[in-house]
C-alpha cells in the first residue's frame, strides 16, 4: 500500500514543477508576459506622465479602447481560424458613411444602425464564403472585399450629393452622448460605449469557450480535414467568422461616427495594422487554433497605454507609431515563435 | 527541347494564365477606350508608372516565395524611405550622382531587408508580424525624416520620370532587372528559397540552411525595393514620406493579381510583372471613364472586385486541375 501511495505523490509534481509548466503554455506566457507590460506600462506612465492615472486620463483610455476592442473582435476570430481579416478598416469607413447618409435620408437612426448591421453580415458571410475554399486566401480575399466594399460606400454617398465621398448630415445625439466621454450610464461615469464593449466581450469569450461554433473554430484551425470528419460545419463557420466580423467592424464604424460627430470614410484606416497588433500582442498565434478574445483586451489595454504613455510624454505621431513598431517584434518573440522545423519531422 | 519538357515549362508558368487573360481583356479595353497608351508618349507614361510597381511586386514575390506567408507589408514605406533619404541625405547635400544614388536606394534598402529576414530566420517569427512591425517602424522613421512631401531631384532622375519615349533609362532598369531575375531564379539559392517555401521541413530535411536562404530572399527583395523606391522618386520628382502606406496595399494588389501565392514556393516574375501591369491598366481604362469626383473610389472598387474575382478564377482553374489530375490523396491541413 505505502509504496502505491508513494508512487502517486511522485506522480504528482510539486509546485514549483506545476508553476514551471504552466509558464511554458505559450497562453500562459503571453498572459504573464503582456499583464506585467500593461502593470510596466502603468507605473511607468504614472511617473513619467502628469495626470496619467487621473480619472479623466482613465476614462479616456477607456474610450479609445471600446473602439479597438470591439474592431478586434472579428480579427480575433479570424485569427484563431487561422486567417486574417483585412477588410476591417473599409468596413469601417464604410458603415461610418453610409450609416449616416441612411440618417441623412431620413430613416431613423436605430433603423440605420440595424440597416447597417445586417448589410454587413451578410457582405461578411459572403467573405468567408470565398475564404473557406483556402485558408492562407483570406488575406487577399478580405483585402479585396474590403476595398470593394468602401469604393462602393463612397460612390453611393456621392451619388446626387456635391460632397464627394462623405456626407455632411447631423449625427443623432443620442449616439454622441452614447460614445462621448463625459457622459455617464447607469449612474456610472463611465461613457456608455464602454459598457457596451464590456458586455460584447462577456459575449464573444463565452461564445468561443461554450458553444459548438465557438469549440469548431478551433478544431477547424487545427485540421480542418479532421473537424469536417467530425461533423464540424467547416464552411458555415468560415461564414459566420468572417459575418461576426463584419457586423463588429460596422458597429466600431458606427461607434466612431458618434465620437467624430460626422463622417469620415478614412476613420477606420488605423485600425488595419493596430487590430492585428493587439490580437498578436495579446499572445493570439495567427497560425490559428490557438488564443481567444480575453487575450486580445489584454492586447488592446498594452496598446492603449502605450499609446497615450507616448502622446504623454510628447512624442509626434511618426515616432508614437515607430516606437510601436519597435515595440511588437520583442513581445512577440517571447511568446509567439513558431516551432523549429527539426521538432517537426 | 522535346515536347514533354517543353509541356513541363508552359506548366510552371501556368499560375500566370488568369493575370495574363486579364491583361488582355484591358488592353483590349483600353484600346477602345484610351487609345493615346498606345502612342509613343502614351506607352512612355505608362512604363514611368509602371516601373515602380513592377519592381515593388517583384520584390514582395521574392518573399512571398520563401513562404510562411511572407507578405512583404513594409514594402511602400521602405520605397517612402528611399525617396526620402535621396531627396533629405543625399540631394540637399550635392550628392546626385547616378552610382551614389543606386547604391544609397539599394543599400538602404537591403539592409533593411536582412534585419528582417534575420528577425524572422532566426526567431522564427511569423513573417507578416516582422513585416507590419517594419511598416510602422519605417513609416515612422520617413515622416520623422522628412514631414512632407517635398525636395528636389537631379535632373537625370527626373527626366526618368518623365520619358519621352518608351526607349528611355527605365526601360533598361526594368530590362536590366527581369534578366537579373531569371538569371538568379537558374541558381541553387533560388531553388532552395522556392523549396523551402514549398515545404520547410523537406528543406531542413534535404540540409538546406534555412536562415541563409531566407536572408538570401529578403536580400532579393532589397535590391528590387531599393530601385522601386528610385523609380519613385523619379516618377514623383521628389521625397514623400506618406505614400507608402497605400502603396503597400497597391503592391500587394499586383502580387496577389499576378497569381502568386504567399503560402510560398510558387510564382515568379512572370506573374508579377503581368499582375502590375494589370494593377496600373485598372486604373489607366476606368480614369477614362468620366467619373469626376467619384473616380478613385471606382478605382478602389474595381480593385477589389477584380481581385476577388481573379481569385474565384484561380480557385476554379485549380479545382478543374484537381479533378482531371485526381489526387487520391487526402490533403491534411497542418
Amino acid at each position: 500500500m505505502s509504496s502505491v501511495d508513494a508512487t502517486v505523490k511522485d506522480a504528482r509534481p510539486d509546485l514549483g514543477a506545476r508553476v514551471i509548466d504552466f509558464v511554458k503554455e505559450p497562453a500562459a506566457r503571453s498572459v504573464l508576459v503582456a499583464g506585467a507590460v500593461f502593470i510596466g506600462l502603468f507605473i511607468v506612465g504614472s511617473i513619467v506622465v502628469e495626470g496619467f492615472s487621473s480619472s479623466l486620463s482613465i476614462r479616456s483610455m477607456l474610450l479609445f479602447a471600446s473602439f479597438l476592442g470591439v474592431a478586434s473582435v472579428g480579427q480575433t476570430l479570424c485569427a484563431i481560424a487561422g486567417g486574417l481579416d483585412l477588410s476591417i478598416p473599409f468596413v469601417i469607413g464604410a458603415s461610418n458613411v453610409l450609416t449616416l447618409w441612411l440618417i441623412s435620408k431620413g430613416v431613423g437612426s436605430v433603423l440605420a444602425i440595424i440597416i447597417m448591421l445586417v448589410v454587413s453580415g451578410l457582405f461578411g458571410a459572403l467573405t468567408g464564403l470565398i475564404c473557406s475554399t483556402q485558408r492562407e486566401k483570406s488575406l487577399l480575399v478580405s483585402l479585396g472585399m474590403g476595398f470593394a466594399a468602401l469604393g462602393a460606400a463612397q460612390i453611393i454617398v456621392s451619388i446626387g450629393s456635391e460632397h464627394a465621398g462623405t456626407v455632411y448630415a447631423e449625427v443623432p445625439h443620442w449616439l454622441i452622448n452614447t460614445t462621448s466621454l463625459n457622459s455617464s450610464s447607469f449612474g456610472l461615469d463611465i461613457s456608455p460605449a464602454v459598457l457596451i464593449w464590456a458586455a460584447i466581450a462577456i459575449v464573444v469569450v463565452f461564445f468561443l469557450r461554450r458553444t459548438t461554433a465557438g469549440r469548431g473554430l478551433y478544431a477547424m484551425a487545427g485540421n480542418e480535414v479532421a473537424a469536417s470528419r467530425v461533423r464540424v460545419p467547416v464552411l458555415r463557420i468560415w461564414m459566420l467568422t468572417f459575418a461576426l466580423s463584419a457586423m463588429l467592424a460596422a458597429f466600431a464604424g458606427v461607434l466612431l461616427l458618434g465620437f467624430g460627430g460626422g463622417a469620415y470614410a478614412e476613420v477606420g484606416q488605423p485600425y488595419l495594422f493596430t487590430t492585428v497588433a493587439a490580437v498578436v500582442i495579446g499572445g493570439t498565434s495567427l497560425l490559428g487554433g490557438r488564443g481567444g478574445y480575453g487575450l486580445t483586451v489584454l492586447g488592446v489595454a498594452v496598446l492603449t497605454l502605450l499609446n497615450t504613455l507616448l502622446v504623454g510624454i510628447g512624442l509626434s505621431t511618426p515616432a508614437q507609431q515607430a516606437v510601436l513598431g519597435l515595440i511588437i517584434v520583442p513581445m512577440v518573440a517571447l511568446y509567439g515563435r513558431e516551432p523549429h522545423p527539426k521538432t517537426q519531422i | 527541347m522535346n515536347v514533354a519538357a517543353l509541356r513541363a515549362r508552359l506548366d510552371r508558368q501556368l499560375y500566370a494564365a488568369v493575370p495574363i487573360g486579364l491583361l488582355v481583356v484591358l488592353l483590349i479595353i483600353a484600346a477602345f477606350r484610351g487609345p493615346h497608351l498606345f502612342s509613343s508618349s502614351g506607352a512612355a507614361n505608362a512604363l514611368a508608372n509602371c516601373a515602380p510597381l513592377i519592381l515593388a511586386t517583384l520584390a514582395l514575390t521574392a518573399v512571398a516565395i520563401a513562404g510562411r506567408g511572407g507578405v512583404d507589408l513594409s514594402i511602400g514605406p521602405l520605397m517612402s524611405l528611399v525617396s526620402v533619404g535621396i531627396v533629405h541625405w543625399l540631394v540637399a547635400n550635392g550628392v546626385t550622382g547616378p552610382v551614389e544614388l543606386v547604391a544609397f536606394a539599394i543599400g538602404i534598402a537591403v539592409a533593411f531587408e536582412v534585419i528582417q529576414g534575420v528577425l524572422v530566420a532566426t526567431l522564427r517569427l511569423q513573417p507578416i508580424i516582422v513585416t507590419l512591425s517594419g511598416f510602422l517602424v519605417l513609416s515612422g522613421l520617413a515622416l520623422t525624416i522628412l514631414g512632407q512631401p517635398g525636395g528636389n531631384t537631379p535632373h537625370w532622375l527626373a527626366s526618368w520620370g518623365s520619358p519621352s519615349s518608351v526607349f528611355s533609362p527605365v526601360l533598361l532598369v526594368i530590362v536590366i532587372a527581369l534578366v537579373a531575375w531569371t538569371l538568379t531564379a537558374r541558381t541553387t539559392m533560388f531553388r532552395n528559397i522556392r523549396l523551402m517555401g514549398a515545404n520547410e521541413r523537406t528543406a531542413y530535411a534535404s540540409g538546406v540552411s534555412l536562415t541563409t536562404t531566407r536572408v538570401a530572399a529578403h536580400v532579393i527583395a532589397g535590391v528590387y525595393a531599393g530601385l522601386a523606391g528610385l523609380l519613385y522618386t523619379a516618377l514623383i520628382g521628389g521625397g514623400d514620406p506618406t505614400f507608402g502606406t497605400h502603396y503597400t496595399l497597391i503592391v500587394v494588389t499586383a502580387l496577389l493579381l499576378g497569381g502568386i501565392s504567399i503560402s510560398g514556393g510558387r510564382g515568379g516574375a512572370l506573374g508579377a510583372t503581368v499582375g502590375a501591369i494589370d494593377v496600373f491598366l485598372i486604373s489607366y481604362v476606368l480614369a477614362t471613364f468620366q467619373f469626376g469626383s467619384e473616380a478613385t473610389y471606382a478605382v478602389q472598387l474595381a480593385y477589389g472586385v477584380v481581385l476577388v474575382g481573379a481569385l474565384a478564377v484561380g480557385v476554379a482553374f485549380a479545382a478543374l486541375k484537381a479533378r482531371r489530375t485526381r489526387q487520391d490523396t487526402v490533403e491534411v491541413v497542418s
